[in-house]
């Protein structure tokens, strides 16, 4: 459980975090979305009591990090997987953290084991890959089995059996009752693991729903056809609240209705569909849609200024 | 092609050649053609009236389970079961072909097993965590303090620095010892006046062992710095305060280890020194090393590294950078000596001597005018350089941790 309340954040004139009161319940894997410089990682290190607030407070289970006797029991934190001592193999690493809580050398091993590092234990963490690097972090985080897991960009640089075992991994412990925290910029990821979501955008909070909900609030129903009758089903079915895209000669996308009512409708008519696909919703979209206004780095539309022929 | 770059004429356009082609297409016999509609439906379609038959069995001889779907009367469709795996691209065996009732068969497989039961797990494949009870105990300084200790004897640069350290004492040491040996067999050769050679009669063993002392010094400045900057250059300092919210516990673990790893390096080197230095002037000098008082130096001289070496170690905390917190100690260590010799105020003099290279100094010099003022603190003096090194030490560590306390943790982004 993490609780922040009118936490904010302040470098100079700069606001990263503005008054953020947010709950992250256990039992759940939350999703912190934002763009870059939305005071994400910033909201992360208060948590962790890396970074002193402004104002306002974060508590992890009911405490201030700076109380808690026992943190790594309490929370698995990863901020930086790069963030290692270069000339340190990962177990002296890992050893390091767990002689400050008395963790055995059986417990180390078991994490070693558990993020697959055992055959680069030994190694200098300086010539780790950046996958490799993640499952170190994320070994660190285990390694007091903690009520509550905070993690930033756990999947970056992983290959994609590491991707879905980070997913399987915050699933269980969430079934577990654990609290999941965690941030990605990879939205279908996002969609497959989280249940929850906090979205910030320019350190304000810009949502906190559910992942369902979420979705849904911004996304329209259609779906795509293929079919032989592509033209006289765009034409039969033409009129206000419905749009119609043709995409191929035998393919249509339909806006305003759903593939249940298309596919009624080509029954009644006696069409022969070859295809009937629902447009999903997907998070991406619905994060774009809400982010849009509030993106602090906007890409410009690359067309300005790339791809002109010569 | 998205409906972004299809304008309205396109869209008219292509829905005109849609049209004919409909119009032109040949399908098979049997496909319903209905003629093309002329009214707008409503959107509350009434439910289909064409009802599909459908009925799903299991394969009896691979036990997978399959939907088969038939078709209206009169269509055409392909001539036997189609079994789809994933992963594999259906393939038709048109040797079976029986003839019987036209159906579509989508097979779904039912697991029953679970996947890949019988491969062997890869080497680095992550696992689940399976339930364990994990001792866990509260963070305690004794803990912390052993945690620092791992973090210092498995930084790479310990051990270099330590080993020069070594080397440049003994070597030192060795070399004085030879120098003089020399002197005393040739004293005319090496152009050396005979009241030099009275200086040398009574030269202690320890006192060749400390020549190397401002080389050591240097050294061992730079693990004081590099030992806390750094977790600032990795960042690690985000994972070590992670796990040590207490700042102040972590950082006065970490200077104790520091303190003790040099102490007794110091220790061991000046002795060592001692011993080899005294193997060349055995029998011209003063054999002081197994005396209390040649202890007495060694342990002062130990005692004088291990305050600079907090000076620096301080001096890192503040500034946060291995390369400023090194040039800052070494500014102080040898710039700032000169430059109180060169200007020619008496002010700039005395502050010389207040400096923490000076200062340390009567740490180890038991001479006869500094042992008239041991434990004097206001003349030179072992007291007086105790606490003067000791507050060159002290105030700058200080102020390290009330700005470790204010500040963010840092590390790099």
């Amino acid at each position: 459980m993490i609780q922040t309340k009118s936490l904010t954040k302040r470098y100079g004139k700069t606001l990263a975090v503005d008054s953020l009161t947010i709950t992250v319940e256990p039992g759940k894997v939350t999703g912190f979305l934002g763009p870059n410089g939305a005071g994400k990682s910033t909201t992360m290190r208060m948590i962790l009591g890396l970074d002193h607030p402004t104002s306002g407070s974060a508590k992890v289970n009911g405490h201030l990090y700076q109380h808690l006797k026992r943190p790594l029991h309490e929370v698995g934190a990863l901020l930086d997987a790069r963030a290692l001592s270069p000339g340190r193999t990962a177990r002296n690493h890992l050893l390091a953290l767990a002689a400050t809580h008395g963790i055995s050398k059986t417990r180390v091993e078991e994490v070693i084991e558990l993020t697959g590092l055992r055959s680069v234990a030994t190694r200098k963490a300086g010539s780790y890959s950046l996958g490799m690097a993640q499952r170190l972090g994320i070994a660190v985080a285990l390694l007091g089995d903690p009520k509550t897991l905070i993690l930033d960009e756990p999947v970056n640089g992983l290959d994609p059996e590491g991707v879905r075992w980070v997913r399987d991994l915050v699933r269980h412990l969430a079934g577990l009752g654990k609290t999941v925290f965690l941030s990605s910029h990879l939205m279908s990821e996002m969609e497959q693991t989280a249940d929850h979501l906090i979205v910030l955008a320019r350190g304000k909070l810009l949502a906190d729903v559910d992942m369902a909900e979420f979705i849904s609030q911004s996304s329209e129903i259609g779906a795509r056809v293929r079919t032989p009758y592509a033209t006289q089903m765009a034409d039969w079915l033409a009129q206000p609240g419905v749009r119609i895209d043709p995409l191929g000669p035998d393919l249509i996308e339909v806006h305003g209705l759903d593939a249940a009512q298309l596919g009624d409708a080509a029954a009644t008519q006696g069409w022969a569909l070859h295809e009937l696909i629902p447009l999903t919703a997907s998070l991406e979209q619905a994060y774009l849609d809400l982010t849009n206004d509030a993106t602090e780095y906007r890409s410009e539309s690359f067309e300005a200024h790339v791809g002109q022929e010569a | 092609m998205s409906s972004a770059q299809f304008g309205y004429e396109q869209y008219l356009q292509a829905q005109a050649a849609l049209r004919q082609q409909a119009m032109t297409t040949q399908y098979p016999p049997g496909y319903p053609q209905q003629p093309y509609p002329t009214v707008p439906p409503s959107l509350d379609f009434p439910p289909p009236t064409v009802s599909f038959p459908y009925h799903d069995s299991d394969d009896e001889t691979t036990g997978k389970h399959l939907i088969t779907t038939g078709l209206p009367p009169g269509m055409v469709a392909p001539p036997q079961a189609m079994e789809h795996t994933p992963g594999h691209i259906p393939v038709v065996d048109p040797v079976s072909d029986t003839g019987s009732a036209p159906a579509v068969v989508a097979a779904t497989q039912v697991d029953t097993t679970p996947p890949n039961s019988a491969a062997a797990p890869q080497p680095t494949a992550p696992r689940t965590p399976r339930k364990s009870t994990v001792e866990v105990r509260n963070v305690a300084f004794f803990r912390v303090l052993r945690a620092e200790s791992i973090k210092l004897r498995t930084l790479t640069s310990t051990w270099w620095l330590l080993a020069i350290a070594v080397i440049l004492t003994i070597g030192m040491g060795a070399l004085m010892g030879w120098t003089i040996k020399m002197a005393f067999e040739n004293p005319e050769s090496m152009g050396i006046s005979p009241d030099m050679v009275d200086l040398f009669r009574n030269m202690e063993a320890t006192t060749l062992a400390t020549t190397g002392m401002q080389f050591m010094q240097l050294v061992v400045t730079i693990l004081g710095v590099l030992y806390i900057t750094n977790e600032y250059s990795s960042g690690s300092i985000r994972a070590t305060l992670s796990a040590v919210p207490t700042r102040l516990v972590m950082v006065i673990a970490k200077a104790v280890n520091l303190g003790i790893a040099v102490f007794l390096t110091s220790m061991a080197s000046l002795y060592a020194a001692a011993m080899v230095g005294w193997a060349f002037i055995s029998g011209y000098g003063v054999d002081d090393r197994f005396t209390l008082s040649g202890l007495r130096a060694i342990a002062g001289a130990s005692l004088a590294n291990t305050l600079i070496t907090l000076l620096a170690f301080a001096v890192g905390l503040l500034l946060r950078s291995t390369a400023g917190g090194i040039g800052t100690v070494l500014g102080v260590l040898l710039v700032l000596p000169i430059i109180t010799q060169i200007l020619p105020w008496d002010w700039a003099t005395t502050t010389g001597e207040y400096l923490p290279g000076a200062s340390s100094i009567w740490l180890y010099n038991f001479g006869d005018a500094a042992a008239a003022n041991m434990w004097d603190w206001n003349q030179w003096g072992f007291l007086k350089g105790l606490w003067v090194t000791g507050a060159w030490a002290l105030l700058p560590f200080i102020g390290g941790l009330a700005a470790l306390k204010a500040r963010d943790a840092g590390g790099s982004e």
